[in-house]
């Protein structure tokens, strides 16, 4: 087996059998990357030169005889470009932070580096995360390996689904991981809301964003929630045990359908679904109708906190203490010309809208409106997880956009439709791809209990195994 | 949430962005279509539905307010980074001419 193809238990151990080192492994990864990424864009910023250098210094520590303390050797990490990592810089896909060197490495990434991990590179992100597609990034858009005329969703999506990296970290507020994920053909985990830490993470919608990982391999992220997840000092918004809970196999496991038509659903997303409920039938897993009435408020509450949370957590980008700068004459002009100049279009807009909800007229009526709301969707979701293991739903509700196609701001936000009310539950979810018609994939998410991670992971392999699904990158 | 062009122009403002005519009037154009779009979530009945204002374990939480101090090793790292930083201070231009 080539190690191209191989999940991280595997990787580990070829090279733990001396089968090939860590330095070949991520050789292998930037001849990759050198052939296809001018094609597919799908990361900002590598550095050859440093990824060979950590590959060394694991390859040193396994020769020492320290290969055991070392569970991700030989794992190239594709990281989205708003979290740091020091050596690199952390642009969050914005001219305004062009060049902005990372002060200090968030806390997921150190765990992985310790843990033998090597970042490979960073990778593109809708301009600071707000978006799923990377239309709106400084650096162009990211195209999806598996139909370049679209786009990938998300860059470490794209680098996973080529090749470029075994293993993406990236963020996802309304679905950027999931449907990022499902768009290029491999599996995205969001986990459950405080599981992994956000230290170091530049995030534009704090309340509800997580950080998630992208592999072709569900099992991938068993290991990686034991290795990653838990408590961090310095983000106190982490739970306060080891993160992810034991999964005891039950014998009859109960999955939630919800008693809805989704509408506007692209109709070959509905054959995903249908497959799905055939395969976990066939997998003895038992289906129980449940209902989900404020599931479609979920989307506009969700994007009621995210522009008036943009307003407040994009307020820092001012040049001053970091990031690009235009010269003014004082200081008011130095503020409106470096935020005016540069801020995109989506980035303004959500900055202006998320005032405008906040201020007197409106706020009761918008956001403590969506905080309400937010209060109900989170209630249904878990009366409907009381009778049921796990919930079974759409994550995109249409093919990935065209690169080319010009769409209309809130189409882009109704994209979000059946992943941010699961992100409003601070519920874990997996994506994954199903099916597939003309090369291009349709997938559902499995939505759990807090931290049963390993749940998900469990029924994801079985459907993995099963599906008629399997990964054909075109480049 | 209908912003109409003084409304917009304190908004600017306020948010310190400097933006164009054309700008200005895509802006305008989507505070109408945001409004229309949210319109359906003002008529919901929420009453008596308490907020949720951050999710852990399903419920908000709130935790004793523990502040560190941050290492010098760190902070030399974030000043380092700032284009003008001098003897402890960023420097910014004059806030008057």
């Amino acid at each position: 087996m080539k190690s191209e193809d191989m999940s991280i238990e595997e990787t580990v151990k070829a090279i733990s059998n001396n089968e090939f080192t860590t330095e070949e492994v991520l050789e292998r990864k930037l001849s990759r990357i050198k052939s296809i990424d001018e094609q597919v864009n799908a990361l900002v910023s590598c550095n050859p030169e440093k990824v060979l250098q950590n590959a060394k210094e694991v390859d040193t520590k396994i020769n020492s005889g320290d290969s055991s303390a070392l569970p991700l050797a030989g794992i190239s990490i594709a990281c989205k470009d708003n979290i740091c990592v020091e050596g690199y810089s952390t642009t969050c896909g914005s001219k305004a932070l062009e060049n902005t060197p990372s002060p200090y490495t968030a806390t997921v990434v150190e765990k992985t580096i310790q843990n033998g991990g090597v970042v490979i590179g960073k990778s593109n992100l809708d301009e600071f995360g707000l978006g799923s597609t990377t239309l709106t990034s400084e650096y162009g858009c990211t195209c999806n390996p598996l139909a370049l005329d679209r786009v990938a969703g998300d860059g470490s999506a794209a680098a996973v689904a080529s090749g470029q990296a075994m293993i993406g970290i990236a963020t996802d507020a309304g679905g950027a991981v999931r449907q990022s994920a499902t768009y290029c053909g491999v599996a995205g985990l969001r986990p459950t809301a405080g599981a992994v830490s956000r230290y170091g993470v530049a995030l534009s919608t704090s309340s509800v964003s997580q950080v998630g990982f992208i592999s072709k391999y569900v099992n991938d992220f068993n290991i990686l929630m034991e290795l990653l997840a838990g408590f961090d000092p310095c983000d106190s918004s982490t739970v306060d045990f080891p993160g992810v809970l034991p999964f005891d196999k039950k014998e009859k496991l109960v999955a939630g359908i919800p008693e809805k038509t989704w509408e506007d659903m692209d109709k070959d997303q509905e054959i995903a679904l249908q497959s799905t409920r055939d395969l976990l039938n066939t997998i003895g897993i038992e289906l129980s109708s449940v209902n989900l009435p404020n599931f479609k408020a979920g989307l506009k509450a969700y994007y009621i906190l995210a522009l008036a949370e943009a307003y407040s957590n994009l307020s820092r980008f001012d040049g001053i203490r970091f990031g690009y700068h235009y010269d003014g004459g004082n200081l008011e002009d130095w503020y409106l010309k470096t935020r005016g100049k540069t801020f995109g279009e989506e980035a303004k807009r959500r900055v202006v809208m998320g005032a405008n909800i906040l201020k007197e007229g409106n706020f009761y009526d918008y956001y403590q409106k969506a905080l309400q709301v937010w209060t109900l969707v989170k209630n249904d979701f878990y009366r409907a997880l009381k009778n049921c293991d796990f919930l079974v739903l759409p994550v995109n509700r249409d093919l990935p956009t065209q690169v080319s196609e010009n769409i209309n701001f809130l189409e882009h936000y109704k994209r979000d439709e059946y992943c941010a009310p699961v992100s409003l539950a601070g519920l874990p979810s997996i994506s994954m791809p199903i099916v597939e018609k003309d090369n291009l994939p349709r997938g559902v998410q499995l939505v759990g209990k807090p931290f049963q991670e390993k749940l998900l992971v469990s029924i994801a392999t079985e459907l993995e195994a099963r599906r008629s699904y399997s990964l054909k990158s075109l480049v | 949430m209908k912003l109409n062009q003084d409304e917009l122009d304190m908004l600017l403002q306020t948010v310190k962005i400097e933006a164009n005519e054309e700008e200005a009037t895509k802006l305008q154009n989507d505070s109408i279509k945001l409004e229309d779009w949210f319109a359906s979530i003002e008529e919901m009945n929420t009453e008596e539905v308490a907020p949720t204002f951050y999710n852990y374990y399903g419920g908000n939480v709130q935790r004793e307010d523990n502040p560190r101090v941050a290492s010098e090793e760190k902070k030399k790292k974030l000043f380092n980074i700032a284009e003008n930083f001098k003897e402890g201070f960023y420097r910014v231009p004059p806030i008057i001419e």
